[in-house]
């Protein structure tokens, strides 16, 4: 029975939810209700997640485990940053510059460093993959695409030089049609497992 | 063990005499007369016929009664021999084979087994399996000291001793049944080696206990049950029955279990082998590399960006998806309502900026006011800055949605609102506030393909009247095209190419432009590199010798 | 100007990993999570918990308390769940999220993209779009052709259902033929696509890359009272 009911709740809503594709208009006030249970479960999930972060992190001051003083740095700024939040507002400017001026650079530059990482590697792709179909395509459109970014190549309107441009632009679009259909393809297996019950990512198994 | 005398017993004559011109060779000796448990073994050779026959004449049924034997006294006449014993003798003579398929493919088997094995081989497992008995020989005699330590007394009796009492009934030596047992045994016959076999268990039985031959009367006499604990049934001694040294069972191992067990005596050598002490090299590693490929993308750009170079038009043609998003920004009426849906993290503000900037300005010379709604955290910010960076922070009026976490359930639960335009007595204040007359357009800000593919999945199933456009980073743009081709989006605008195509128009941006386009190249030329000469990559650890 | 320095000096930390992992890397990115933490904390306490699960309680009407009563339970026993005596409890409100993302999920892969996508393909065999559509018609078609053929190939490369030999049982069972030419062209076809992708992302990068860049350039400036 224990294990019923979660499976029985989880069908229902995934249910009325598709209904809610065919059937929208009579069924959006229930759609709608479910949907907004849903964001707020999701946030407060968020939460608890958040939650567990700071438990780690105290943990490791208290034990004085290897690593503490980072523990200490993070736990500082979580505090700093919700009291600021909740006294402040979050249209101050000074809190809106405090949030934005860290995670700007922190995360712009760690971008930065994937640029190089990237041409860094870029040396060994043949080495390490070998001269497959795949990884020969995969140089080959890669220096295409980046050929094609400079915006050098020019060619006269209607002419047979643009057509065959066009034609070379729109390879990648084949392949990645392909990519697209078989992930949803699978999204759609994996929703339909977990709807009929064979996967319980909820447990109960 | 029951010990009744045998005195004053009639022997029994079990079978008819040799009548039928049966030899009368005894190739089996007096005590395999004697041998109840071959008797039982062999009942069901169809000898039942001749019980049968022969019970009407008084003669007792199987096993034979030892002590009408025993009373017969010395010099007395072979019994008669019974016919089915006869019959197993006759093909013992006539017979090569007469062991059985049984007997024989053991034999077989054991020849072969022998012939793959390795006198070597043979020899340390041997030594193996002595040193395991030792031990349990060493653990047996511990325990058969304890159990004698516990014993009263009792006497030992050893289920040889019905064999040995006719044996000095009839003065038969030990040594002379072990002669002809062994003489016996050379044979083939079932029955030969079922002799052979309790023959060998009764000797060892002897050898290990000599004395306790003399010390059994010669006579001897029923003893009545009683409950006294001396005269219950006495606990068989198992010292006295078992052998000093039981031959240590043979291993039969293959030869891919060999190897095996080879290449684990090499890695447990290799192991414990001594090995000199090794330093790292510190030669070439990966983020030397990285380092290098770092100093120099940052001396190429910074080149490309503060060099003075005589400023030049951008050049640059737009592509019709970008075109597209820019005629529909600039086809906006001032009454329109319009969607910002932000869904992009703080590193990708910079790019987004750069393709958003223009738009913004446009639709903000069109349209007074717009909706946004966020799917990420800090896209309420961004949006703010964005507009800071733009100058349209009087300019343009912004209704906050709020923030949705799920960018599957914020696009679900808004396209099923806005399409059928109600509105819950529980909601949220700030989702009330969502204007009642259509959208004129949606436009995504994202910076990953996941946030824009799930709200072009749920707009163009639950809303596909209302136009849709996207604005991403490079990154998403080729994983987007598709869904443009399909016409699930009206325009679609991402990377620096697109952004130099709307500078082209509004702003200008050509030291941004200049040092793209120097990247590039340097990526080309690496990747040009890597086709041309495939190159190893350094190990994270190079160790040296000394 | 404040806010300058502690954006240089963020870029300078966490730029600094190319050298190698030092303390300032780190502090810099616990510095980062601590404050992300921080705010997706209060963004969800001002945005979600508060409008959805508190307001309702306080200044609704009775009708709206009593609707806010099942979110409420869903919520509390989530919480309750996250203490192991208790973990049984959090499985309702899971089934509930993991029902109604299943559900979007199914709708938006069936009809947002398999359905769409497919008929882009057939569509591009459309004679009228030959004839309509700019350039030359036998473009068209070679595309229409390429089309198909690549998305039968990349969905080949994913197939990956064996069937025995029927004639003999000693081999082991393998794709069938057609199949595995198919996959063949596809894994072209996917690595185009992919090749595609990385250029994109290295874009991507490198345009941030450009703008830490600028940043430092102009904040020396400034600070040097230069341009």
């Amino acid at each position: 029975m224990k294990k019923i009911i979660p499976i029985m709740i989880g069908s229902a809503t995934g249910l009325t939810i598709l209904t809610g594709y065919f059937f929208q208009a009579r069924l959006a006030p229930v759609l709608g209700l479910l949907i907004h249970w849903g964001i707020a479960l999701v946030g407060l999930a968020g939460l608890i997640g958040i939650g567990y972060l700071v438990k780690t992190h105290l943990t490791r001051i208290m034990r004085k485990q290897k690593g503490a003083f980072y523990s200490v740095v993070v736990l500082v700024a979580f505090l700093f940053t919700v009291g600021a939040g909740l006294i402040l507002s979050m249209e101050n400017r000074f809190y809106r510059d405090w949030v934005l001026n860290i995670q700007i650079p922190v995360e712009t530059s760690l971008l930065a460093i994937l640029a190089v990482v990237l041409l860094s590697v870029s040396l060994y792709v043949i080495r390490t993959r070998g001269w497959t179909p795949m990884s020969v395509g995969f140089l080959v459109s890669a220096l295409i695409s980046l050929i094609f970014n400079l915006r050098y190549l020019q060619t006269q309107p209607d002419s047979i030089g643009e057509e065959a441009l066009h034609f070379i632009q729109r390879l990648p679009l084949v392949g990645m049609r392909g990519i697209l259909i078989g992930m949803a393809l699978g999204g759609l297996i994996v929703g339909l497992r977990v709807l009929l019950a064979f996967d319980r990512p909820y447990g109960g198994d | 063990m029951c010990q009744a005398s045998l005195a004053g017993v009639e022997p029994i004559h079990l079978t008819e005499s040799l009548d039928n011109g049966q030899d009368d060779r005894d190739l089996l000796p007096q005590a395999d007369a004697d041998l109840p448990s071959l008797l039982e073994s062999l009942k069901g050779d169809d000898d039942l016929s001749d019980f049968s026959a022969h019970e009407g004449e008084g003669q007792p049924s199987l096993p034979l009664d030892i002590e009408a034997l025993e009373g017969e006294g010395e010099g007395e006449p072979e019994p008669d021999v019974p016919e089915w014993l006869n019959r197993i003798r006759q093909r013992a003579q006539t017979e090569s084979d007469s062991m059985g398929e049984i007997t024989q493919k053991i034999t077989a088997a054991k020849d072969s087994l022998g012939d793959d094995k390795e006198e070597s081989q043979r020899s340390e497992f041997n030594s193996l399996i002595k040193k395991i008995q030792e031990v349990d020989d060493q653990s047996d005699n511990d325990h058969a000291k304890a159990e004698e330590s516990n014993e009263s007394g009792q006497p030992e009796v050893t289920d040889a001793d019905w064999l040995r009492r006719i044996r000095d009934k009839y003065h038969l030596s030990p040594d002379t049944d072990s002669q002809e047992s062994l003489n016996e045994r050379t044979g083939d016959s079932l029955l030969q080696w079922l002799v052979s076999l309790e023959e060998g268990g009764n000797q060892i039985a002897e050898a290990a206990d000599p004395s306790k031959t003399s010390e059994l009367p010669e006579d001897t006499h029923e003893v009545d049950i009683s409950p006294a604990v001396s005269e219950t049934t006495q606990e068989i001694a198992l010292e006295s029955k078992r052998p000093s040294k039981q031959k240590a069972p043979e291993l039969s191992v293959s030869r891919e279990e060999q190897v095996g067990a080879d290449q684990l005596a090499a890695i447990i050598i290799d192991e414990k082998a001594p090995r000199p002490a090794r330093t790292p090299d510190t030669g070439f590693r990966p983020h030397n590399i990285r380092f290098l490929m770092g100093l120099l993308l940052t001396v190429i750009l910074s080149m490309a960006l503060f060099l003075r170079t005589p400023s030049d038009s951008l050049r640059g043609t737009q592509q019709p998806n970008s075109l597209a998003l820019m005629n529909w920004a600039e086809s906006l009426s001032a009454e329109s309502n319009l969607l910002l849906v932000l869904d992009y993290q703080a590193g990708y503000s910079a790019e987004i900026e750069l393709l958003a900037k223009p738009i913004l300005m446009t639709i903000a010379e069109g349209t007074r006011e717009v909706s946004i709604l966020y799917t990420s955290p800090s896209g309420g910010l961004l949006f703010h800055r964005l507009l800071d960076k733009a100058g349209l922070t009087e300019g343009l009026g912004v209704i906050d949605l709020g923030y949705y976490p799920m960018e599957s359930y914020g696009a679900y639960g808004f396209a099923n609102q806005a399409s059928s335009k109600w509105q819950l007595r529980n909601q949220p204040e700030f989702s009330k506030n969502i204007p009642t007359d259509p959208f004129g357009g949606i436009l995504i800000l994202a910076d990953a393909y996941e946030g824009g593919v799930t709200w072009i999945e749920q707009f163009s199933t639950l809303a596909p009247d209302t136009p849709i456009y996207v604005l991403v980073t490079a990154q998403a743009g080729p994983q987007l095209t598709p869904y443009w081709e399909s016409g699930q989006i009206r325009g679609l605008a991402s990377g620096m190419p697109d952004a130099v195509g709307f500078d082209n128009q509004v702003v200008t941006l050509p030291s941004h432009w200049r040092a793209y386009q120097a990247g590039v190249i340097v990526m080309i030329i690496v990747l040009t590199i890597s086709l041309l000469f495939p190159i190893q990559q350094p190990q994270q650890h190079q160790w040296g010798k000394r | 100007m404040v806010w300058g320095v502690v954006g240089l000096l963020l870029t300078v930390m966490i730029l600094s990993y190319l050298i190698g992992d030092n303390f300032f890397f780190r502090f810099a990115a616990y510095l980062f999570v601590g404050v992300t933490a921080g705010f997706m904390t209060v963004l969800i306490i001002k945005h979600l918990v508060w409008p959805y699960f508190f307001q309702p309680l306080i200044s609704g009407t009775w009708h709206d308390r009593l609707w806010v009563l099942i979110p409420l339970a869903l919520a509390i026993s989530l919480v309750v769940s996250q203490f192991s005596r208790w973990s049984v409890v959090g499985r309702v409100p899971l089934a509930f999220l993991a029902g109604l993302t299943a559900a979007i999920t199914i709708g938006g892969a069936v009809f947002g993209t398999i359905i769409p996508q497919l008929r882009a393909v057939v569509e591009a065999f459309d004679p009228v779009r030959w004839y309509q559509s700019p350039g030359r018609p036998w473009v068209r078609i070679a595309e229409a052709l390429v089309m198909l053929i690549g998305v039968v190939g990349t969905l080949s490369y994913f197939h990956f259902g064996l069937r025995r030999r029927q004639d003999s049982d000693t081999q082991a069972p393998e794709r069938p033929r057609v199949i595995q030419t198919l996959g063949k062209v596809g894994e072209v076809f996917i690595g185009v696509a992919l090749g595609a992708v990385f250029a994109g992302v290295f874009s991507t990068a490198l345009l941030a890359m450009i703008d830490r860049i600028m940043f430092i350039g102009q904040f020396v400036s400034r600070l040097f009272g230069g341009r």
